[in-house]
């Protein structure tokens, strides 16, 4: 007959499992939160990227008004906020050459897209446009080239998650 | 009892030892692979915040584009009338930017060649145009980026 188990073998294997599985269980669960955490900053790049693809294209290919306007509009409200206005042929709601706005409000950053000019800010109340929020952010500035070149803009944008934003863009349609 | 049945009662020393060795490869891979996930994605997001300089290589044909030079990153947005703190950040960053001739290439050649294949003349005839590929490169301590660019003469 075969020797059986003890009872203290028996114990001292299931101890060391337990320790073992311990390990494992801790790692495991690590790696989870990890994942969580590292899910959420990649949403967070991603929508960053997409705010810099659209704030690029809208910029890139904006159209040039008739003189003495400029291509585009900066209002400048305070050091940490600028609203501009321009026309560009690029479009998120399958539009032809629509005016585009770029508001901040309550730290919230807004694009506006409108078939009609937008001429002020604040807005006149009859104006109709179609907003999509962007990210919160804690400064949205736009600066005009200085130089010779009139065409060159700087965009800043600082984001509340402490991210940062800055693209030099040429506008392709100015001359 | 026989004395083989007697002998499978204890594990050997050789057994012990494999069976320790492989619970622990698996824990060192477990704890490699969370290491390695939180190391690339730091490396991702500095990638794509100092990515965004590249942009700043954008129309500077006067200053900086074809030659050497130690620049720090607000010489090449210099033409802008910047906050203080942007410009403070930018003017802490210090670059080395280059410029490096990748190819070169001489419409007068080309025309040569398709007279020989296809016996028609060139479109530009005797015009030459030369197309010069290069990169333009910006490289700081903590980051390296670089813009092709096509120069026409």
């Amino acid at each position: 007959m075969r020797k059986a188990f003890t009872l203290i073998e028996l114990l001292i294997s299931i101890v060391i499992l337990t320790i073992l599985m311990l390990f494992l269980y801790k790692s495991y669960a690590a790696l989870n939160r990890s994942n969580v955490v590292i899910s959420k900053e990649i949403k967070k790049l991603q929508t960053i990227q997409l705010i810099k693809q659209t704030l690029y294209m809208d910029f890139t290919l904006a159209l040039k008004q008739l003189p003495p306007k400029d291509i585009v509009v900066i209002l400048n409200q305070d050091k940490k906020n600028d609203v501009v206005y321009f026309q560009s042929s690029h479009s998120l709601h399958k539009r032809i050459n629509p005016y585009i706005a770029y508001i901040m409000q309550d730290k919230k950053l807004y694009r506006l897209e409108s078939l009609k000019p937008f001429k002020k800010y604040p807005m006149d109340a009859d104006i109709e446009f179609v907003s999509d929020y962007l990210a919160e952010v804690k400064s949205f500035r736009v600066y005009a080239s200085q130089g010779k070149e009139k065409n060159l803009y700087l965009l800043h944008v600082e984001f509340s998650a402490k991210e940062e934003l800055i693209l030099k863009v040429k506008v392709l349609n100015a001359s | 009892m026989p004395k083989r049945q007697l002998g499978r009662n204890a594990f050997t020393l050789i057994e012990v030892m494999v069976a320790v060795m492989i619970v622990s490869v698996v824990i060192a891979a477990l704890l490699q692979m969370k290491g390695n996930t939180n190391h690339k994605f730091i490396q991702l997001k500095k990638i794509v915040t100092e990515n965004q300089y590249n942009t700043f290589l954008i129309s500077v044909d006067d200053k900086y584009s074809f030659e050497t030079s130690n620049i720090d990153l607000y010489r090449l947005v210099d033409n802008f009338d910047l906050e203080n703190d942007l410009r403070r950040k930018l003017k802490s960053i210090k670059t080395k930017v280059s410029y490096e001739k990748l190819y070169v290439f001489d419409s007068g050649d080309f025309n040569d060649d398709s007279e020989d294949e296809e016996g028609e003349e060139g479109e530009n005839g005797g015009i030459d145009i030369i197309f010069e590929i290069g990169k333009t490169s910006l490289k700081s301590e903590e980051f390296s980026l670089s813009l092709m660019r096509v120069k026409i003469q």
